[in-house]
């Protein structure tokens, strides 16, 4: 008896519906799998805003789910840009202006020596227009250089932002309409009624 | 996109430290006393004064374009006068300007007057 319970104990098929090459997962190798694989796709979802925010300043963080601060981060980066831009542009502009003055200017002691009358008021014109043009193109520069160092920290406080955030947490689900709700039209004798009803 | 702000400022060039000094250029007195007198307006008389006139090669006599407002070289002169025949026209209200220019050919301001 003890044999053949024994026997048929070692005999007894395997009831599990999942199959019986399937192995089970202890507890711990869970606790051990999700500990291994829920930074990997952290990892993953940084590295894919990192990328994100180091090509689009700002687009990191609307990956991650904050909205506001990729708008913070995608303005400033846009206004700072822009001000570089608009600095260069102006830049160029006086240090044309300065440059060709400065042509003119020290031209003068060649055409004077070579007999060319010049008035002192042309000469002192071209000076005043030389050194004005100068302290545009410093003043422009030196903006520029601000706007520039403003478009660096907004860069680099982006790309801190966007490895040091969470995930933002997802919103409350909305309430939908179900499908009780339907459109009704409506006829009698005092005239017709369209409507609809709605059911949540 | 940083890559791209870098290249927008590098490859440009920087203006001067500082502007150049000024020209030591030496500047012909200006003259004064400039004095017009016509009694027809076709013949003029022109008188002016400088207080250096070694300092002066040559005085420069200018009209002015009544429409333009232009000073027009009307005559050259190593005097302190001089004497102009405008033309068959009277000319009332003509403008006149004498500069002086100095050996280095450098022009001083140029005066203005007109007859009484």
């Amino acid at each position: 008896m003890g044999r053949y319970s024994e026997m048929s104990h070692n005999h007894v098929p395997n009831m599990n519906p999942a199959g019986s090459g399937r192995k089970r997962l202890s507890i711990p190798a869970v606790v051990l799998l999700l500990s291994v694989l829920m930074p990997v796709q952290a990892f993953a979802d940084n590295t894919q805003a990192l990328l994100r925010s180091l090509i689009v300043p700002g687009s990191g963080q609307a990956h991650k789910g904050h909205y506001t601060k990729a708008a913070v981060f995608a303005g400033a980066t846009i206004l700072t840009g822009a001000g570089v831009f608009l600095t260069r542009i102006q830049y160029n502009q006086a240090n044309d202006r300065y440059q060709n003055a400065k042509r003119t200017y020290l031209g003068y002691p060649d055409q004077l020596s070579g007999g060319t009358v010049i008035s002192v008021t042309d000469i002192n014109q071209t000076y005043s227009d030389m050194t004005t043009a100068w302290d545009d193109a410093d003043s422009r520069y030196k903006w520029q250089r601000a706007f520039m160092v403003m478009l660096g920290v907004t860069y680099v406080v982006n790309i801190v932002d966007v490895l040091m955030s969470d995930p933002a947490p997802a919103d409350p689900e909305i309430p939908r309409v179900e499908e009780s709700s339907h459109y009704y039209f409506q006829t009698d004798l005092e005239g017709v009624r369209v409507g609809a009803k709605f059911g949540f | 996109m940083m890559s791209f702000v870098a290249l927008l400022v590098v490859g440009c060039a920087r203006h001067d430290d500082a502007p150049p000094a000024p020209l030591s250029v030496v500047v012909p007195p200006t003259p004064t006393g400039f004095t017009v007198a016509t009694t027809d307006y076709i013949v003029w008389d022109l008188n002016w004064s400088v207080s250096n006139p070694s300092a002066v090669r040559i005085y420069y006599v200018y009209t002015y374009n009544v429409i333009t407002g232009q000073a027009v070289l009307a005559d050259s002169t190593m005097n302190t006068s001089e004497q102009y025949n405008t033309g068959a026209t009277p000319l009332p209200g003509l403008l006149w300007g004498v500069s002086a220019v100095s050996p280095d050919n450098v022009e001083s301001p140029i005066v203005q007057g007109t007859a009484p």
